[in-house]
């Protein structure tokens, strides 16, 4: 089994951990192990690092909003040792990009999107490191396309693969370290128009199984006709390669959808047949997705509804959901069932679903809001 | 509701409160009756009449351009001016309802295209006007191309900035096309809002029943709720933020909303009185009453009160121009304090109020992506 940093968190809270192999870890988990951009008191953004004892970790300045991050690993695996660098993208319509050496917790660079791009704020690493693939907007082609950057050569912008679709927002590698699998969107923006909706009418999202290196369409899928409206934005994708979809709807507000979908190899998008309290109580909106490091239980934060909800990845049906006013960002948290959470009002803490315990790492302080997502390291 | 109050009352009034668990946050939170009753009580107290007053004014906009033109050229356009500044003032009521008949049509952006970060306006009216081209002014072409020209900012600079312009019978032949489209835009959204079965208020008056639009009533009193934060939200961040930047020296006035015509400052006094009016008119069934009616609801409201009271009495002392203003002694270190009081009223009403009555507008589900 692949030692993720994360897995020693349970270690760095004094809890034995038990891996695959049966080894324990007793390791005090010290440096980072999750990162998350934040809006500060005063208006200030940032992003900070999370360590085992909470968000105490180094805070990096930002120049704006940030909103995903992509993490390019460094050779360690023990905390401490080379976690490697973080590239923290602007939220839309921005176009700054800062990569933060993860261990010192400073800026080792910043660059930005072309004049004629801008980011969506989400980013992955090729296999290697080499290559950051972010999703942009080619605002006034009105399509989506994958920025390539060469982080071994400061970043310098290599070119571009389309996305297949309008709007890309998240997108993440396949296991064969060849294949990017992209949530096209499918909703038209231009920064001239600030973040307003251009194309609900005809708007069309996909998921569109992209090859890395030539930018060749490999698969694409859609949802059926009747629900061109609801938006493909996030997802999460297990180490076998099934895709898990969080979704938001911009279809009429009482006819309820599903907003969580799977789908996985050649076959078609399954949408999870869900309760409709708890639709209802979602508002028709998901903020983000994480699989847990299992790969069993998903976890889909409905921010509109101040719900995270749970799902089994396997049998691809609702679980259980628990209250998080303003939750949004989720990430794995090392071990089964078990999800770091953050909300805008400032609390982080670690969801045990299996037990039903929240840990707290971070209680807010008053003007520290957590942006939508974090990046589990 | 009144029932679920007097049962809380009774149960706080024996200390057994103490003794069970913590009430959950939602307990004491508004009902769908008080959202209801909130959205009624707003439509007709606030949105219907701003829609109204801008409908009043698109219409003498276009009167007196078209008066001014009579003689081929802009010229003193006083009558114009005056008619511009009434235009802008009942817009700066219902700039921040971002929702309903205002995102058809890409309204919002045609009445004002703004900010223009990228200098657009000035680009494309230069263009126009160094190649004038009748056809461009073809009504529903006019309507349907760029959005910079055909707005208020546009009609701004013919009036205020453009002496040269003046005496071009073309740039007269503009500011009337610019006024038809306002008077357009304005009439439209009143329409939508006001007029038929499908009128937008009828939506929002029957949402509790649940519709395409809103889920329930409460969904439509949070769109209340975020426009009062948009409101605030766009003076911070747009208006002041944007101009004054950290520190005297990067002030940026060319930056401030209508700096041509000098009200920028006079923008922001009516944008804040629109959010007060939000807040506070409504009587029984509006947000202060609502709030005042949950527990710990009274402080807030006062700290509110205060907060919009101390603003608007700081914006009252200050011109009506933004550069002036900031031309004065200490008027960057005024404009600071405003803007450090808006930033308070956004926190409050972000914060304790969207939570008391359980209205999230919250950092990430307020404006998500």
């Amino acid at each position: 089994m692949a030692i993720s940093r994360r897995s020693l968190l349970t270690a760095g809270l004094g809890l034995p951990l038990v891996g695959h192999a049966g080894m324990a870890f007793a390791v005090s988990g010290r440096g980072p192990l999750a990162v998350g951009a934040s809006a500060e008191t005063g208006g200030r953004f940032a992003v900070r690092m999370i360590t085992g004892q909470g968000a105490d970790g180094d805070i990096v300045d930002l120049p704006g909003r940030g909103h995903g991050a992509a993490w390019r690993r460094g050779a360690g695996v023990i905390p401490g040792e080379d976690p490697g660098e973080v590239v923290i993208l602007a939220r839309r319509p921005g176009r700054f990009a800062v990569v933060i050496d993860v261990a010192e917790g400073r800026v080792k660079q910043r660059f930005e999107a072309p004049r004629a791009r801008h980011f969506y704020g989400h980013g992955v690493f090729s296999r290697d490191g080499r290559r950051l693939f972010a999703t942009e907007n080619d605002f006034d082609g009105g399509r989506g396309v994958i920025g390539v950057y060469d982080a071994e050569n400061g970043y310098r912008r290599l070119g571009e693969l389309p996305s297949h679709g309008i709007g890309p927002h998240e997108l993440a590698l396949l296991s064969d370290g060849r294949r990017l699998v992209v949530a096209n969107g499918g909703i038209r923006t231009h920064p001239d128009s600030g973040r307003r909706k251009l194309n609900l009418a005809t708007m069309a999202p996909n998921l569109a199984y992209v090859d890395s290196d030539s930018g060749a369409l490999l698969q694409r899928f859609s949802l059926p006709e009747d629900l061109h409206l609801l938006s493909i934005r996030h997802l999460a994708v297990s180490r076998d390669d099934a895709v898990c979809l969080a979704l938001q709807n911009e279809g009429p507000r009482n006819r309820l959808v599903p907003l969580v979908g799977f789908q996985r190899d050649g076959t078609e998008i399954a949408l999870a047949e869900t309760p409709a309290a708890v639709l209802k109580s979602m508002r028709h909106y998901c903020g983000s997705a994480a699989l847990d490091d299992s790969g069993r239980y998903l976890a889909v934060s409905a921010p509109r509804g101040g719900r995270i909800t749970f799902w089994s990845a396997k049998e691809r049906r609702y679980l259980a959901e628990i209250s998080v006013a303003d939750g949004c960002g989720l990430a794995p948290a090392g071990g089964v069932g078990r999800f770091f959470i953050s909300s805008g009002q400032g609390r982080l803490f670690i969801y045990d679903l299996t037990r039903g315990r929240e840990t707290a790492l971070y209680g807010g302080a008053p003007g520290l809001a957590w942006d939508n997502h974090l990046l589990a390291l | 509701m009144t029932q679920r109050r007097q049962f809380l009352g009774f149960c706080g009034g024996l200390g057994l409160g103490l003794t069970l668990r913590p009430l959950p946050a939602f307990a004491a939170a508004p009902d769908q009756d008080d959202f209801a009753e909130l959205n009624n009580a707003l439509l007709d107290q606030c949105l219907l009449p701003r829609y109204e007053a801008l409908a009043v004014a698109g219409e003498s906009l276009e009167g007196a351009l078209r008066r001014d033109c009579a003689d081929g050229g802009l010229g003193g356009a006083e009558e114009s001016k005056k008619a511009f500044h009434a235009m802008m003032d009942a817009w700066m009521a219902a700039q921040h309802l971002r929702f309903g008949p205002s995102e058809l049509f890409l309204r919002a952006d045609r009445m004002q295209f703004w900010p223009d970060k990228r200098g657009v306006t000035g680009r494309r009216l230069s263009q126009l006007l160094a190649n004038p081209d009748p056809a461009a002014l073809e009504p529903q072409r006019f309507a349907q191309g760029s959005v910079a020209i055909q707005g208020l900012p546009a009609l701004e600079r013919l009036l205020f900035d453009m002496p040269e312009a003046a005496e071009q019978p073309f740039a007269c032949d503009l500011a009337v096309r610019i006024g038809e489209n306002l008077k357009e835009i304005s009439a439209g959204l009143l329409a939508d809002w006001r007029d038929g079965p499908s009128a937008y208020a009828a939506v929002l008056r029957n949402a509790r029943q649940g519709d395409a639009e809103f889920l329930d009533a409460k969904e439509a009193s949070l769109q209340l709720a975020k426009s009062l934060r948009s409101a605030l939200l766009i003076v911070v961040d747009f208006k002041l933020q944007r101009v004054l930047g950290e520190a005297v020296r990067n002030a940026k006035p060319k930056r401030a909303e209508s700096w041509r015509s000098g009200r920028s400052l006079r923008n922001i006094e009516i944008n804040l009185e629109a959010a007060q009016a939000l807040y506070q008119n409504g009587g029984q069934g509006g947000f202060s009453a609502l709030l005042r009616r949950q527990p710990d609801g009274p402080t807030l409201h006062v700290e509110i009160e205060a907060v919009f009271r101390r603003t608007r009495k700081k914006l009252a002392n200050l011109p009506a121009s933004m550069t002036e203003a900031l031309e004065e002694e200490g008027g960057w270190q005024r404009l600071s304090a405003v803007r450090d009081d808006v930033s308070q009223l956004l926190a409050l009403i972000s914060g304790p109020f969207s939570q008391m009555l359980d209205l999230p507008l919250g950092f990430n589900s307020f404006d998500g992506d």
